[in-house]
């Protein structure tokens, strides 16, 4: 049944369509950054490395930085919050847990920039919820709860913990439970258990987890524009400025390329340690 | 009509490796024949090669004197039950079977659904005929994949290690009927599996392989009592292997022989032997009788010799000793009536015994091997 | 054992975060005041603004979304199922580039993709719109498609193949009544999920559509960042919500019906 012929047939279609979408518009955005920018906003003739010493405008760094702190940090609260969910999802059985999983992923279907909205109209200054917290005293008459970093960090780690959350759980559905009191019985801590004996045990779900936020928040652009203040933007936003707001599309792709080339660093990480487990079992 | 099915040396290679080498033998019309072997022997391969699910590299395969060869499988007169039945999930029972039916387009709906009932009654499953596969047993499926298979009226029924996958009891219960639906519909059988119970049970004959060859056919009492060599006895149930050198020749049908570690004994000759020659005998542990005295009703063919109780096994319906005659092991099984109500003191261990046989019950092989005694139940026959 | 209970209190306060905001949302949505900040009474007269004929871009951009999102996930679940087949019958150099390029878009920021091809369409002096935006949400919802009916593959039973060749079907028999019929949940199910991720989507879309392509993503963004209208906007996200529920709780139906057929 197997015939070269097939599997081109199989093959082509979509692989074609990738390559003409996906990586021909990929290098067309690394060689745009390297043209310069037309009058009427679009790409003009010749090679110039404007658009890269631009980068060294004291702006972007600082943009930089942020948004991968900022990514980092997510992740970081996504990791630690999902550990412990997906624990209780791994040991559970039957019909709970099936409710219990739906339940986390069904906020993860509703429509994106509805969630987001959601924060922004629950945290709105005129909204309910600073009201409230104003008439009780708990924050003052000019604190605002939107339009600042806290904001983004919480509607980040809100928008992709379900992330972090399928992959450990997916890890911790095929965790050996006994193995823990394997190592109670050995003299172990409930604590050290799990340090020591669970999380190595889903450690692959952990790369995958780290990798599944990671990746989509240094990216992030919603977010960052709806509840976040002009102090608070991401590379995402100077993307899309540079590409509706003023118009200098050889500026927007060498900041793509910049967050491209940041991005591959987790994926070069994951794949590496993905690798070394698979010829080195622990 | 006997050369039904025939191979005519036929070789299938995977890369460098032969997985069926020059084999050559033929199935008779209408009996349930089986290839019998371990894992990796080539059985499976065999079978697929009549499916035509894969070619051989070399010789032919003749179905009723046709050369089948070049026949893709949708096209063969023969059709196979597959080890784990390989039902469609998608399609209920009543669907399944008439998949072939349909496919052929040699009869009528109405036709069809009439042979689809007749199926479903015959393997027993009419209660279940709307149920997707998922819903049912095993045991019920099995009969689904038979009754699917069946249908078609192939000239050749191949089975592929059909009851594998059942529990003991359920096997022991589909060999029973798989033997009355044979006689049945009387179509050829060729029936591949490793458990020699279930070959031994229903076949008419039986090709034991190793390695992509054929160590021996015949029916089963013939393998069982008269195997070829080592591999044989050893693979289908258990054994003693007694070696030794031929000795003087007694009369017509016997010779002694020293055996080692047990001096001189009578061998039972069914063949030339010439003095002086190596021989290993094959004694089936149910073969050997256990006593604390001599018997003293012993004939001059009777062989016996001083043991002492080494291990028991109580299994039910049988005990299974290790009795130590000197520096080699025996396995001895004996059925009993009533283990603890038996006037005698039953046998047990570190007890003096003494075995006898008669010579007749030691068989003498062709080939031996040293490591075919790894296949037995305990290969410590020698130390 | 302190340490089993602190597991389940994560949980339970992580579940009132996720839903919070939702049904925050959903609750305003029946509120008859205008700014959220009380609650005065309920009303239904913002599901009813949605009809008002002021409102007629929204149903223009919701028409466009549900055409956009039908025609992509239709031609995805063809381009899937057919890359997902070549990825798990065959183990060749060329699929191993096919694996990676499949699975790239899952991967890289949408954002990224999204300004790619709007760049590469500017430099094709490509007009932007209805259909800029199909080729995009073809291009990302067709690798995922493919890793839905490859998940569907792998638990594929290969031997049926064999047993429907050994009852007389044709390669051509074989794919029509076994292999698709088989795979068919799996289709579904990426189709589904296609369609979910076309209507989602916003910063792809944001970037590749053109004057007069408006999506309803859009159209709410704008809405959202212009704080205008956010009654409105609790309503369409309300109707919106109970329509995503149904078709997951669809979706789910079929992936249950799934893993029972392949016990």
């Amino acid at each position: 049944m197997i015939r070269r012929k097939n599997e081109a047939i199989l093959t082509a279609p979509t692989l074609l369509w990738l390559i003409l979408f996906f990586v021909v518009p990929s290098i067309a955005m690394v060689v745009i950054s390297f043209r310069p920018a037309s009058i009427y906003g679009g790409v003009g003739e010749g090679w110039t490395l404007d658009a890269w010493r631009a980068l060294g405008n004291p702006n972007y760094p600082v943009i930089l930085w942020r948004t991968v702190r900022l990514s980092l940090v997510t992740t970081v609260i996504c990791l630690a919050l999902a550990l412990p969910i997906a624990f209780v999802l791994g040991r559970m059985q039957g019909k709970w847990r099936t409710i219990l999983v739906m339940i986390v992923i069904v906020p993860f279907w509703t429509n994106f920039v509805i969630r987001v909205a959601a924060w922004r109209i629950l945290l709105h200054p005129e909204g309910m919820l600073r009201q409230s917290l104003i008439s009780l005293g708990i924050i003052g008459n000019d604190t605002l709860l939107l339009y600042n970093e806290g904001a983004v960090l919480m509607v980040m780690v809100y928008t992709y913990l379900p992330f972090a959350i399928l992959p450990l759980y997916a890890a911790a559905e095929r965790f050996d439970y006994s193995l823990l009191e394997a190592a109670r019985d050995l003299g172990a801590s409930g604590f050290t258990a799990v340090t020591r004996v669970f999380i190595p045990g889903i450690s692959r779900g952990l790369l995958t987890a780290m990798a599944l936020v990671l990746i989509p928040a240094l990216g992030s652009y919603v977010i960052p524009d709806l509840v976040g203040g002009p102090g608070d933007e991401m590379i995402g936003n100077k993307i899309a400025q540079r590409t509706l707001g003023d118009r200098n599309l050889p500026q927007a792709a060498t900041l793509s390329v910049a967050l491209l080339l940041i991005t591959l660093i987790p994926m070069i990480v994951v794949y590496y340690l993905n690798r070394r487990e698979r010829t080195h079992p622990a | 009509m006997s050369d039904f099915l025939v191979f005519e040396n036929v070789t299938k290679r995977f890369g460098d490796l032969a997985v069926v080498s020059e084999i050559s033998f033929s199935v008779e019309k209408g009996e349930i024949f089986s290839l019998l072997g371990p894992s990796g022997c080539g059985k499976t391969t065999l079978l697929r090669l009549v499916a035509g699910f894969m070619k051989p590299d070399e010789g032919r395969i003749l179905l009723n004197g046709r050369d089948i060869n070049q026949i893709p499988p949708e096209k063969r007169p023969v059709n196979t039950v597959f080890q784990n039945y390989a039902l469609f999930p998608h399609l209920t029972l009543r669907q399944n079977i008439a998949f072939g039916p349909e496919l052929a387009k040699k009869l009528s709906r109405a036709e069809i659904d009439t042979e689809v009932e007749r199926m479903l009654d015959l393997v027993d499953l009419a209660s279940h005929a709307d149920k997707k596969p998922s819903q049912i047993s095993g045991g019920q499926k099995q009969r689904v994949a038979i009754g699917r298979a069946l249908i078609n009226k192939p000239e050749v029924l191949l089975l592929d290690e059909p009851l594998a996958a059942l529990d003991l009891k359920l096997r022991q219960r589909l060999l029973v009927e798989l033997e009355d639906l044979h006689e049945e519909v009387g179509i050829t059988f060729l029936y591949v599996t490793h458990d020699q119970g279930e070959a031994m049970g229903i076949s008419d004959r039986i090709a034991v392989m190793r390695a992509g060859k054929i160590e021996q056919i015949g029916a089963p009492a013939a393998i069982y009592e008269t195997p070829v060599n080592s591999f044989v006895a050893a693979f289908i149930g258990d054994t003693n292997f007694l070696s030794g050198v031929a000795g003087e020749e007694l009369d017509h049908e016997y010779h002694n022989a020293v055996l080692d570690d047990l001096g001189i004994l009578r061998v039972y000759k069914d063949r030339p032997i010439l003095q002086g020659d190596r021989l290993t005998l094959s004694l089936r542990p149910e073969t050997i009788a256990l006593s604390r005295a001599r018997p003293g009703t012993l004939t001059e063919n009777h062989n016996a010799a001083r043991g002492v109780i080494e291990d028991m096994i109580y299994l039910g319906s049988l005990t299974r000793f290790r009795v130590r005659s000197g520096a080699r092991l025996f396995m001895v099984e004996s059925q009993h009536g009533r283990f603890f109500l038996d006037d005698e003191k039953p046998l047990q261990r570190g007890d003096q015994v003494w075995l006898c046989w008669h010579a007749n019950d030691g068989y003498r092989l062709e080939n031996f091997s040293e490591e075919d005694r790894q296949l037995l139940s305990f290969p410590g026959g020698k130390e | 054992m302190k340490s089993s209970r602190l597991p389940a209190i994560v949980f339970a306060l992580v579940i009132v975060f996720l839903y919070v905001p939702i049904l925050f949302l959903v609750v305003n949505s029946f509120n008859e005041a205008r700014f959220s900040s009380t609650w005065t009474g309920f009303t239904l007269k913002w599901y009813a603004a949605l009809f008002n004929p002021q409102n007629r871009d929204l149903w223009e951009a919701t028409q466009r979304t549900l055409l956009i999102a039908v025609s992509s996930s239709a031609v995805s679940m063809i381009l899937g199922t057919l890359s997902a087949c070549a990825l798990h019958w065959y183990r060749t150099k060329l699929q191993r580039l096919n694996y990676g390029m499949i699975y790239l878009p899952v991967i890289i920021p949408d954002l990224l993709m999204g300004i790619s091809l709007l760049l590469f369409f500017v430099a094709l002096g490509v007009t932007l719109g209805t259909v800029t935006i199909l080729i995009a949400h073809i291009t990302f919802c067709a690798s995922f498609v493919t890793v839905v009916v490859l998940g569907r593959l792998q638990g594929f039973d290969e031997s049926v193949i064999a047993a429907a060749r050994d009852l007389g079907a044709t390669r051509w028999v074989v794919i029509r009544r076994v292999i698709l019929p088989l795979l068919a949940p799996g289709i579904v199910a990426g189709g589904l999920l296609s369609f979910t991720l076309s209507v989602d989507d916003y910063v792809i879309t944001f970037f590749v559509t053109g004057p007069g392509s408006t999506t309803l993503p859009l159209k709410i963004y704008s809405m959202v960042k212009h704080s205008r209208e956010l009654p409105l906007i609790n309503a369409i996200s309300t109707i919106f919500l109970v329509v995503t529920f149904l078709i997951v709780w669809w979706s789910q139906n079929l992936t249950r019906d799934q893993t029972v057929r392949s016990h």
